[in-house]
C-alpha cells in the first residue's frame, strides 16, 4: 500500500518529468535547444511507478526516450537540461546530449537494444558482491525487433541475473504501429526464455509501484530476471514533429493522462502547491542553465 | 607377428602431436579394443584403441610431443619381444654454414678454401672479407708500381728533353729500350708515356702536352688521346677506336690499390674535362660514353671514420652501350648497366640497372626500357627516308648525282670518281653485286661490294673511304652509327 | 613455449590473481578446451570466472561493457575474428563510446581475445584478418603480439590496463614455438624495446643500416623470417623488420629510428591493402616527412573473399615469391 506522502511524492516526480518535457518541448521550439530529444509525455507512470519501487543504490538503463526515468531517479533536471544544452555543468559535459546520459548507477544509451546486454553485464557484476542491488532496464516495443535483446534474455535467464526488464508498450515504434511490426505476443517472448513476466495495462502511477515493488524484491532475492510488460501510450511524437499518428487516436488517449489520474487521489491544495514548486524548479533550472557556462573544448585537456 | 602403430595425422593442419596419456606398460599385455593411448591435436583430444590381441610396447611416454607418423606403439604377438628404441629423429647437426650469393661468388673468383675459415651461421661476403684481413695469408693481388730504379724509365720522369723530342725520334727511343710501340703512332708535342710497359697499337694519336704515367700502359688501333690530359695509375687500359678528349684527367687520389685501373672496350669516349678517378677500377664496356665534365670517383672518403662519419672505397663499371652524361658524378661501388643512361649534372650512388635512365641528385629512376624492340618495317621506313635525305645533302657536296631511285644512287665525287650507293632490302629486290657502296638491313646473304653497312650489326665491312666516311658521319648526325672494324 | 601455451599460462595467472578477470567466450570448458585449446584447464581450475557461453557474439560483448562499468576485467573470446562483425554495434556503438561519451565517469577495461587469419583452408568466413576494418573504430585498441613477443605477457599487461582492447591471435601462431631475441634463428637478430606493448626490431645485417625496411605484425612474421633470409642469401640486402605488438594506435615513434637509411619501405598485412592497415602507417609516415623519396610498396591480399583450396588460398593471400617479386624489382635484382 503507498502511503500518502509516497503518493506525493510520485505525483511530484512525474509533475516534474512532464513540466521538463514540455519545457523542452518549448525550448526546442524557440531554437534554444538543439540537437534531437524524445519526450516521455503521457507515460510518467511507468517510469516513477517501477523507480520508486527501486533501492537508490540499484542500478538503471534506459533508451533513447530516457529523460523521464532519470529525473524519477535522479532527480537533477537542471544536470540535464546543461547536458542538452551542451553545458559543462551537464551530465556529461555536453558530450552525449538527450540520449546518451550516465550519472554514476543511471546510464542511457541511443541505439535499440544495445542497452540489454550492458544491464545483464552490470548484473552479472552485482550478483557476485554482497550488496543485493539489481539492474532495471526500459526497452519499447520496437526494441523487441532488435536481436541482441534475444541473445541476452537467453542468458540472463539461464545465468539467473538479477535484471528486471521493462517493457514501455506505447503501441507505436516511431511511426510504425505495433500491429505491423511485432509477431506473436510480447509476453510468450519472454516465456519462451523462461522468464516470469508480468503485463500492466494502466496509467495508475501507484497500481503499477504496488506491481513492480514485489516483483524488485523478488529478483533481490532469487537472482533470477522478470520481465514487466506496460501496455501504455506516449502523448508527443517521437522525437520533435514526427507525429503522423491519427489525431482523433492520439486524443483518446490523453484522457488516460496519468497526472490526471493521480491527481484525483489528491488534495487540490497539494496538487496545486506541488504544481507551483515543480513549475518554480523548472523554470530556474531552464534559466540557469541557459545562463551557464558551455562546455569546455577539448583542446588542451585529456580528452 | 608385430604391427606399429604411428601417430595419425587427425587434422590436416596438423604435423605433430601431443601423447597426452599413456594407458599401459611396456610388455603388458592387451586385447583388441583396449585403449592404449590418448593424443592431443590443436582441436581435440584422440583415443586410441589396439586392433590386435598382443604385448604392447611404447616408444613414447606421456608429455612426448611427437610428429605425425612416428612410431608410437607396437603390439606383438611375441612375448619375448625386445623394443629396440629408435635413435630420436635427429635433425642434422648444423654443422655446415650458409653462404651468401656473393660469398659464394667471391670465394669462387679468389679460390679461397673456406675450410680453412672459421666460419659458423650464415656467411656474408663481408664476414669473409673480414676474416680475410685478420687470417689466413691469401695472395693478394699485387700493388704494381712504376720502377724508379731503372735508368730510363728514371729519365722519362726527370729528363725534360725527351718530352720535346718529335713523335719519330720519341718512338725511336721508346723501341731502343723495348717498348712496344707501332710505327703508325703519333706522339704530338710535349706528350710523354712514363711506363715499366708500353703497347700502343696501328694510329694511336697522343695529344699535346699529354703525360701518362702507370706501371702498364696499353692503348688499341687507332684511339685518339687528346691534349693535356694527366693520367696516374697502376694500369691503363684503352681499347681500339677511342676518342679520349682535351684535358681528361685519371688519377689515384684516394690511394693507390692493386686494382687501381683503367680499362676501356672499344670505341668509347671520354669526352674533355672528364675526372676519372681510379683510386679502385674504372672499367668502361664498349660503346662507353663519358661526357664532358663528367666525374667518376671510387673513393669516397674526407673525415674520420672514427668520428662517426663513412668512408666508401670501390670501383666504377660502366657496361656496353652506356652513357654517363656530362658533368654527372658517379660515387663508389656504381654498376652502370648496359645501354643505361646518367642524365647530365645527376649524383649516381647506387646502381643504374639495363637501359635505364636515370636523373637527379641523388639520382633516380626516370625512365626504364629504353631500349626498344623497333620493327623491322619501322627501320626500314627511317632508313630510306634517311637514305633520300642523304641523296640532298651529297650533292650539297659537290657531288654529281649521275640517277637516283628510291634504293639506289649513282654520284661522281669532285675528284672525279665513279660512286654507287644500293640501299637494300632483305628479299624481293634484286641484290646488286659488286657495288661500291651497299647498306643492308641485315646481311643475312653475304652481298659482296666494296663496302658494306650493316644496319642491324651496325657493323661497316670493306673500304672505309671518304664517301663512306662521308654517309658514316651523316648517319651519326641523326642518330644512327656504324662501328667500322 | 609455444605462443598457445603462452596465453594459456598467462590466464590462468591473471585468473589466479585476480578476482576481478572473468574469462568468457563459447566453448572453453575442459575438457575441450576452445577451439584453439587456449583455454585449456581453465575452466576446471576456475569454475565460477571462466563461463562457456551460447553463441551470442553481440550479447557476450555488450556484457562486457557492463561488467567492466561495474568493476569486472572481463577478458572475451571470439572464437574467429570474422564473428566480431556480429558484435560490432555493441564495440563500435557501447563498449568504446562509454568512457568518452560519459565524459570518463565510467572506464571499460574490456579485451577481446580473437583468432584472426587464414592458410588453414577454412574459407570466406573463417579466415579474415579484420584489425583494419576495426582500426577506424576510435578509442579501441589492437594488438597483434608475433611469435617474436612474448605473447602472455602483453595480454596480461593489457586486461590490466587501458580501455577496449582486441587481442588478435592468428592461428597460424598458435602450434609455434616463441622465439627469444638471445636466440635468434640464423641469419637474424632481434632487438626488442621495453615497453609494456613491445616493438620487436629484426635484421638480418647485424642492424647496419638497411636498403629495405618491412613493418607487419602478427602472423605476417613468419612470412617474413623466411623473406630476410632469402634476401640475406640470395641478394645480401640489407634489411629490416620491424614488428609492433600494438597497431592501433600505431607507435610511430618506434619505427622512425629506422626509417632512415632504407631506400624502401614495404608493408605487409594479411587482409586487402585498400583503405588498410598499412594504408594508415604509410600516411602517418608521409605527415612526419619520413618518406622522403622513399620507395613504397604495400603487400596484401586480393580484394576478394578468402577462398578455401589451398592453392587458391595461397594465391590470394600474399606469398613470399610475391613479395620477392616486388623487391627484386624496386632494388634491380
Amino acid at each position: 500500500m503507498v502511503n500518502s506522502s509516497q503518493s506525493e511524492l510520485m505525483y511530484h516526480s512525474m509533475v516534474r518529468i512532464r513540466i521538463f518535457e514540455e519545457n523542452i518541448l518549448d525550448l526546442f521550439s524557440k531554437g534554444l535547444l538543439g540537437g534531437t530529444t524524445h519526450a516521455y509525455i503521457g507515460q510518467e507512470a511507468n517510469a516513477v511507478g517501477v523507480i520508486t519501487a527501486l533501492n537508490p543504490e540499484d542500478i538503471v538503463i534506459s533508451n533513447h526516450r530516457c529523460h523521464g526515468h532519470y529525473i524519477a531517479f535522479k532527480h537533477n533536471p537542471y544536470a540535464l537540461l546543461c547536458e542538452m544544452m551542451g553545458k559543462e555543468d551537464g551530465l556529461c559535459a555536453g558530450k552525449g546530449g538527450s540520449q546518451h546520459i550516465c550519472d554514476d548507477n543511471f546510464f542511457s544509451n541511443g541505439i535499440q537494444g544495445g542497452i540489454v546486454p550492458l544491464a545483464a553485464g552490470i548484473a552479472f557484476a552485482v550478483k557476485r558482491k554482497p550488496e543485493n542491488k539489481i539492474v532495471t532496464v526500459f526497452i519499447g516495443d520496437g526494441t523487441l525487433g532488435q536481436g541482441v535483446v534475444y541473445e541476452t534474455l537467453n542468458i540472463i535467464s539461464k545465468w539467473k541475473l538479477p535484471v528486471l526488464l521493462v517493457v514501455e508498450n506505447n503501441r507505436y515504434a516511431q511511426s510504425t504501429k505495433i500491429e505491423n511490426n511485432l509477431a506473436g505476443s510480447i509476453t510468450a517472448r519472454f516465456s519462451a526464455f523462461d522468464i516470469p513476466n508480468t503485463e500492466l495495462s494502466t496509467f495508475d502511477c501507484t497500481e503499477i509501484f504496488e506491481s513492480a515493488k514485489p516483483i524488485v524484491e523478488k529478483i533481490r532475492a532469487t537472482s533470477r530476471p522478470h520481465a514487466l510488460i506496460l501496455n501504455t501510450y506516449r502523448f508527443a511524437s517521437h522525437s520533435k514533429s514526427d507525429d503522423g499518428r491519427d489525431q482523433e487516436e492520439v486524443d483518446i488517449w490523453r484522457s488516460n493522462d496519468p497526472l490526471t489520474l493521480h491527481e484525483n487521489k489528491l488534495s487540490t491544495e497539494v496538487v496545486k502547491s506541488i504544481r507551483n514548486h515543480v513549475e518554480e524548479e523548472i523554470q530556474n533550472a531552464v534559466d540557469l542553465a541557459i545562463k551557464a557556462e558551455p562546455a569546455v573544448l577539448l583542446d588542451g585537456r585529456d580528452y | 607377428m608385430e604391427t606399429y602403430y604411428k601417430l595419425p595425422k587427425e587434422d590436416v593442419n596438423d604435423v605433430e602431436g601431443l601423447i597426452s596419456e599413456v594407458y599401459m606398460k611396456s610388455g603388458d599385455q592387451v586385447e583388441q579394443g583396449d585403449l592404449i593411448y590418448s593424443f592431443e591435436t590443436t582441436k581435440a583430444n584422440v583415443d586410441v584403441e589396439a586392433g590386435h590381441d598382443g604385448f604392447i610396447h611404447y616408444y613414447v611416454k606421456a608429455n612426448d610431443t611427437i610428429e605425425v607418423g612416428v612410431n608410437v606403439c607396437v603390439i606383438t604377438d611375441n612375448p619375448g619381444f625386445k623394443l629396440i628404441m629408435e635413435e630420436p629423429i635427429q635433425k642434422p647437426a648444423d654443422a655446415s654454414i650458409k653462404l651468401t650469393k656473393q660469398a659464394l661468388a667471391f670465394i669462387a673468383k679468389h679460390d679461397i678454401d673456406v675450410a680453412q675459415l672459421k666460419l659458423s651461421g650464415i656467411v656474408r661476403l663481408k664476414d669473409i672479407e673480414a676474416l680475410l684481413d685478420t687470417q689466413v695469408p691469401v695472395v693478394q693481388d699485387q700493388i704494381l708500381t712504376l720502377d724508379r730504379e731503372n735508368e730510363f724509365i728514371g729519365r722519362l720522369l726527370n729528363d725534360r728533353s725527351i718530352r720535346a723530342l718529335g713523335s719519330k725520334e720519341k718512338i725511336q727511343l721508346y723501341h731502343e729500350h723495348g717498348y712496344d710501340i707501332d710505327n703508325s703512332v703519333l706522339f704530338q708535342d710535349g706528350s710523354i708515356l712514363i711506363a715499366n710497359e708500353i703497347y700502343l697499337g696501328r694510329n694511336v694519336v697522343i695529344g699535346e702536352g699529354t703525360i701518362v704515367e702507370a706501371p702498364i700502359i696499353r692503348i688499341g688501333d687507332h684511339t685518339n688521346v687528346g691534349r693535356k690530359c694527366e693520367w696516374v695509375a697502376s694500369e691503363i687500359n684503352v681499347g681500339p677506336l677511342n676518342r679520349i678528349g682535351d684535358g681528361v684527367v685519371i688519377d689515384i687520389a684516394g690511394g693507390r690499390y692493386s686494382d687501381s685501373i683503367f680499362k676501356s672496350g672499344k670505341d668509347c669516349l671520354v669526352a674533355g674535362g672528364a675526372y676519372l678517378n681510379v683510386c679502385r677500377s674504372i672499367t668502361l664496356g664498349d660503346h662507353v660514353a663519358i661526357s664532358p665534365r663528367a666525374m667518376l670517383f671510387t673513393h669516397s672518403f674526407w673525415q674520420s671514420i672514427l668520428e662517426g662519419y663513412s668512408a666508401n672505397f670501390g670501383p666504377i663499371s660502366a657496361q656496353d652501350d652506356s652513357w654517363v652524361g656530362a658533368a654527372a658524378q658517379v660515387l663508389p661501388n656504381v654498376e652502370i648497366g648496359y645501354g643505361a643512361i646518367v642524365m647530365s649534372g645527376s649524383v649516381v650512388s647506387s646502381k643504374v640497372s639495363e637501359y635505364s635512365m636515370v636523373g637527379g641528385i641523388p639520382a633516380k629512376v626516370l625512365k626504364e626500357q629504353l631500349k626498344k624492340q623497333l620493327s623491322s618495317a619501322q627501320i626500314r621506313a627511317q632508313i630510306s627516308s634517311l637514305f633520300q635525305e642523304f641523296v640532298n645533302y651529297i650533292m650539297s657536296l659537290d657531288y654529281k648525282v649521275e640517277s637516283k631511285s628510291a634504293s639506289s644512287i649513282k654520284l661522281i665525287s669532285p675528284e672525279q670518281i665513279k660512286h654507287s650507293i644500293d640501299w637494300v632490302f632483305d628479299g624481293g629486290v634484286e641484290k646488286p653485286v659488286n657495288n661500291d657502296i651497299v647498306i643492308v638491313y641485315q646481311n643475312e646473304s653475304m652481298i659482296e661490294a666494296a663496302s658494306v653497312l650493316c644496319v642491324v650489326e651496325k657493323s661497316i665491312v670493306g673500304d672505309v673511304g671518304t664517301l663512306v666516311q662521308t654517309l658514316m658521319e651523316f648517319f651519326r648526325r641523326r642518330g644512327i652509327r656504324f662501328y667500322s672494324e | 613455449m609455444k605462443f598457445v601455451a603462452s596465453i594459456n599460462k598467462a590466464l590462468d595467472t591473471l585468473l589466479e590473481e585476480n578476482d576481478e578477470v572473468i574469462f568468457y567466450g563459447e566453448d572453453l570448458a575442459d575438457p575441450y578446451g576452445g577451439a584453439f585449446k587456449v583455454s585449456k584447464g581453465l575452466s576446471s581450475k576456475y569454475p565460477s570466472t571462466v563461463i562457456s557461453t551460447p553463441i551470442s557474439e553481440a550479447a557476450i560483448v555488450g556484457m562486457a561493457g557492463g561488467m567492466a562499468i561495474a568493476g569486472l576485467r572481463p577478458v572475451v573470446e571470439i572464437m574467429f575474428g570474422d564473428f566480431l562483425a556480429l558484435a560490432m554495434d555493441q564495440l563500435l556503438n557501447h563498449l568504446t563510446k562509454y568512457p568518452w561519451m560519459y565524459n570518463h565517469r565510467v572506464s571499460t577495461p574490456v579485451t577481446i581475445r580473437t583468432a584472426m587469419g587464414g592458410r588453414r583452408g577454412y574459407g570466406p568466413t573463417h579466415s579474415q584478418s579484420l584489425e583494419a576494418l576495426l582500426s577506424s573504430i576510435p578509442r579501441l585498441k589492437i594488438l597483434s603480439p608475433s611469435i617474436y613477443h612474448n605473447p602472455g605477457e602483453i595480454l596480461k599487461h593489457c586486461v590490466l590496463h587501458d580501455d577496449v582492447k582486441i587481442f588478435s591471435e592468428h592461428k597460424m601462431l598458435y602450434t609455434m614455438n616463441l622465439i627469444e631475441a638471445s636466440n635468434p634463428p640464423d641469419g637474424l637478430q632481434i632487438q626488442s624495446n621495453s615497453n609494456p606493448y613491445p616493438t620487436v626490431r629484426l635484421s638480418n645485417c647485424e642492424f647496419e643500416p638497411a636498403e629495405l625496411l618491412i613493418i607487419t605484425h602478427g602472423g605476417n612474421s613468419v612470412l617474413v623470417e623466411e623473406l630476410m633470409l632469402e634476401l640475406l642469401l640470395e641478394y645480401e640486402l640489407a634489411t629490416e623488420c620491424i614488428l609492433p605488438s600494438i597497431i592501433k594506435p600505431f607507435p610511430l615513434e618506434d619505427i622512425v629510428r629506422s626509417t632512415g637509411s632504407p631506400r624502401a619501405i614495404l608493408l605487409l598485412e594479411e587482409s586487402p591493402t585498400e583503405f588498410g592497415w598499412s594504408a594508415e602507417v604509410i600516411a602517418q609516415l608521409a605527415e612526419g616527412n619520413y618518406l622522403d623519396q622513399k620507395r613504397v610498396i604495400r603487400i596484401g591480399a586480393r580484394n576478394t573473399p578468402i577462398p578455401s583450396g589451398a592453392a587458391l588460398e595461397a594465391d590470394v593471400l600474399p606469398s613470399k615469391e610475391k613479395i620477392l617479386t616486388k623487391i627484386k624489382n624496386v632494388f634491380n635484382l
